[in-house]
């Protein structure tokens, strides 16, 4: 509710001068400029917002100045928008100076199409001038001033330029000697027709200081307190009749605010010129490629097959070499350390340790090429224009829209992923697109296709694990639109992406997210991995001592006919079941099992001779899609709120892989 | 003009401001400050990119993969008020 602030001024004779302006605009310094010691500060009237009034005396010209607060419009949205629109309707300036900041004009002006109807006296004070010319805008007062229909004064406040100009203008204007043809925003045909009843209505029922016009306008736009205050003064029949009108016009608000912006649009078109040079245009050439429907999807699949390459080319000799040169070397070392210690410690030392988690530490270079490219192409503003391009290509497929942001999170890890679908209002929107997210290859299942991918398929493994990615991207299009048919029917999504421009990267922010990063994995290796190659060394040893009659070897032969249809031994099973933990633990108990410490050519060497290209490519395939880690799954259960629905998502995963393991086994036996 | 630009987006699905910019014949700072209305007037919501505070158990660290740039999507609001496979047949501003 407002209330009746206008501020105390001098008793002296002189004009009233309001300045109104957006915040940062540069309005207090215009004010101070013109006030200089000659002003008071202290609070509105029942508020904590700072009022500031002062005195301008020239040439026996007196401007009482009043700067009102730093608002962006006259919708009572704010205390300061309450306050200033309050004085402007109650104490009514002799002028009001609308201060913008001619390097915005696009925002500013929002303010200056509410200002015109309401005020009699208005002058723009286009502020920044320098700004703009520093950022290539030219802006040309004088059309602007012919478009608005009052006078506009460019000025730099800050390098005291305009500011006499302004004070000449503000004079002039108040003796009448400019004259004011303002153009006011319109709204839409049968709008106005809708405007031109209700103002009929409540003809003579408008209480003080509110003009008749502008309230019924703002009936229109629903402005609450106009509203409120309209239906207290109107008989009960007549306010039956607007609140009619009203609520068949609920939509009006779009048109009166869509009037505004196309009523700015004229004006920027008239008065502004922006550059269109360097960047801009770079971003724009590159976009009609980067963000083209089918050729933007074709250059992102190029992308990623580049960045397999990369990898296989840098990061897996890097790591084949610190598998043999560390883990190895260290394995044996250690081994002959501990030749005198019990049987037991050796193992737990060599097998368990350096097998499992030393092995997977040797995954580091592999991750860092990933974090380098990942940080590369977001920091170059890359990113973006994938994940729209990928969003268009999944709306093709009949997915939602909105869902894509949350899925290309899973790229990372698949709990963001799921933690990402709050941004999804529709309850069953989220629920489609937590039951898919598990399909997106995280980076920790990449590792183990960068890891198996060259062991197996030699200079094919850039087309294979390019192929594992497509096709997770497919079973995960065919599951969305599968289950979308139940979960989704009719729904539609929409949303818009602001893409950064395309800048050089900086080395120092890719360095940055790649050591972060690192240091995360480094952390987990050091901790969950470490715990669980303890644990797994100890399945595999107990009860006797032996791997064939550990513990683990009974649970994997449990399952070797299910293993057996995709050509996968016990081990393999096992390897499998263990990355419920973690997606690299299957690595580390294969490692274990396979005595990567031990071998001279590390767990690679151990897996080519014991492991046929048929069932290696029904392991990565049954990886790619089975069941999440437990952190992924415990997410899912938080954002379903559902252990049914976590366990249907758990159950689809695991007949989804066990269904692809079967299938690619059976179809690379063929060839 | 507010009610064209969103029609646009609703039949789009997804767009860019340079997209929509062209589109309704604005320059791309005045469509971000329609956007921006659109957000106040309760149509759009601008949702955080990346991953902004849900990294804390991530195995893999940071994946704000979206980079820089805002993402907007119409509420419930902005979809009721275009009519179902209506776009495009919709009042002239």
């Amino acid at each position: 509710m407002s209330t009746v602030v206008a501020p105390s001024l001098p008793g002296e004779a002189g004009l009233t001068v309001a300045l109104a302006g957006q915040p940062n605009v540069g309005k207090s310094t215009l004010f101070n400029l013109l006030t200089g010691l000659e002003q008071h500060v202290g609070n509105w009237p029942g508020k904590t917002v700072e009022q500031k009034t002062g005195t301008y005396r020239s040439d026996g010209l007196v401007l009482h100045l009043v700067d009102l607060p730093g608002i962006y419009s006259l919708t009572v949205n704010s205390p300061e928008e309450v306050i200033a629109r309050d004085y402007l309707l109650r104490v009514r300036p002799d002028v009001v100076v609308a201060v913008v900041n001619a390097a915005s004009l696009e925002r500013n002006l929002y303010l200056v199409a509410e200002l015109i109807p309401l005020v009699a006296r208005l002058v723009v004070a286009m502020n920044m001038m320098d700004v703009a010319a520093d950022q290539g805008i030219t802006v040309e007062p004088r059309v602007l001033a012919a478009a608005l229909g009052v006078p506009v004064v460019p000025m730099s406040a800050a390098r005291n330029q305009g500011v006499h100009e302004l004070v000449e203008t503000v004079a002039r204007l108040a003796r009448g000697e400019i004259p004011c043809r303002p153009s006011l925003p319109e709204i839409r045909q049968d709008h106005r027709q809708v405007l031109a009843q209700l103002r009929s209505l409540i003809a003579g029922s408008v209480p003080e200081p509110y003009p008749e016009e502008w309230a019924a306008l703002k009936l229109l736009e629903g402005d609450a307190e106009i509203t409120a205050k309209v239906s207290e003064h109107l008989p009960a029949d007549v306010w039956q009749q607007v609140h009619r009108i009203l609520m068949a016009h609920e939509d009006a608000v779009l048109s009166v605010a869509g009037g505004r912006y196309e009523w700015i649009g004229r004006m920027i078109r008239a008065a502004v010129t922006r550059p269109r040079a360097g960047q801009i245009t770079l971003t724009e050439r590159l976009d009609r490629w980067a963000t083209h429907p089918v050729g933007g999807v074709a250059l992102l699949a190029g992308i990623l097959g580049l960045v397999f390459w990369l990898t296989f080319t840098v990061g897996r000799p890097l790591q084949a070499l610190l598998d043999r040169a560390v883990v190895h070397t260290l394995g044996n070392w250690v081994s002959a350390w501990l030749s005198a210690a019990p049987t037991w410690v050796r193992g737990l030392v060599v097998d368990g340790i350096i097998g499992g988690a030393g092995m997977v530490l040797t995954f580091l270079p592999i991750l860092a090429i990933f974090f380098a490219v990942l940080a590369l192409l977001e920091d170059v503003g890359y990113m973006a224009r994938a994940a729209y391009v990928m969003d268009r290509f999944m709306h093709l497929m009949g997915l939602h829209g909105k869902s894509f942001l949350p899925l290309f999170l899973g790229f990372g890890c698949n709990v963001p992923a799921v933690m990402g679908t709050r941004i999804i209002e529709s309850r069953r929107a989220r629920l489609l697109t937590i039951l898919l997210a598990p399909l997106v290859p995280c980076a920790a299942r990449m590792t183990v296709v960068v890891f198996f991918a060259p062991l197996f398929f030699g200079r094919a493994a850039p087309l294979v694990a390019w192929g594992l990615v497509g096709g997770s991207m497919v079973v995960l299009a065919v599951a969305g639109v599968f289950l979308g048919r139940w979960v989704l029917r009719g729904e539609r999504a929409a949303f818009i992406m602001e893409l950064p421009l395309y800048h050089q990267p900086n080395a120092r922010t890719i360095g940055l997210q790649v050591w972060h990063n690192s240091a995360q994995f480094l952390k987990k290796a050091g901790t969950l991995i470490l715990v669980m190659s303890v644990v797994i060394w100890a399945l595999s040893t107990l009860p006797q001592g032996q791997i064939e009659t550990s513990y683990l070897a009974a649970i994997g032969r449990a399952l070797a006919p299910v293993g057996a249809l995709m050509g996968l031994d016990w081990k393999m099973i096992v390897a499998l079941l263990s990355s419920l933990v973690a997606k690299e633990t299957s690595l580390v108990t294969l490692g274990v099992l396979f005595g990567a410490a031990g071998n001279p050519g590390g767990l690679g060497a151990a897996l080519s001779t014991s492991l046929t290209p048929a069932s290696a490519l029904a392991f990565l395939v049954v990886q790619m899609l089975f069941i999440p880690c437990v952190a992924t799954v415990a997410a899912m259960r938080q954002e379903t709120g559902s252990w049914k629905w976590t366990a249907f998502g758990v159950g689809l995963l695991a007949a989804l892989s066990f269904a692809g393991g079967v299938v690619a086994y059976q179809a690379a036996r063929l060839f | 003009m507010l009610e064209q630009l969103l029609r646009l987006i609703a039949e789009d699905g997804v767009s860019t401001c340079e997209d929509l910019a062209r589109r309704v014949s604005v320059s791309q700072p005045l469509l971000e400050a329609m956007l921006e209305e659109l957000a106040r007037l309760g149509y759009l919501r601008a949702v955080a990119s990346g991953c902004a505070g849900h990294c804390t158990g991530c195995s893999m660290g940071g994946c704000s993969v979206i980079g820089q740039g805002r993402v907007w999507i119409l509420t419930d609001i902005g979809v009721r008020s275009v009519p179902q496979g209506a776009a495009g047949a919709g009042h002239t501003a």
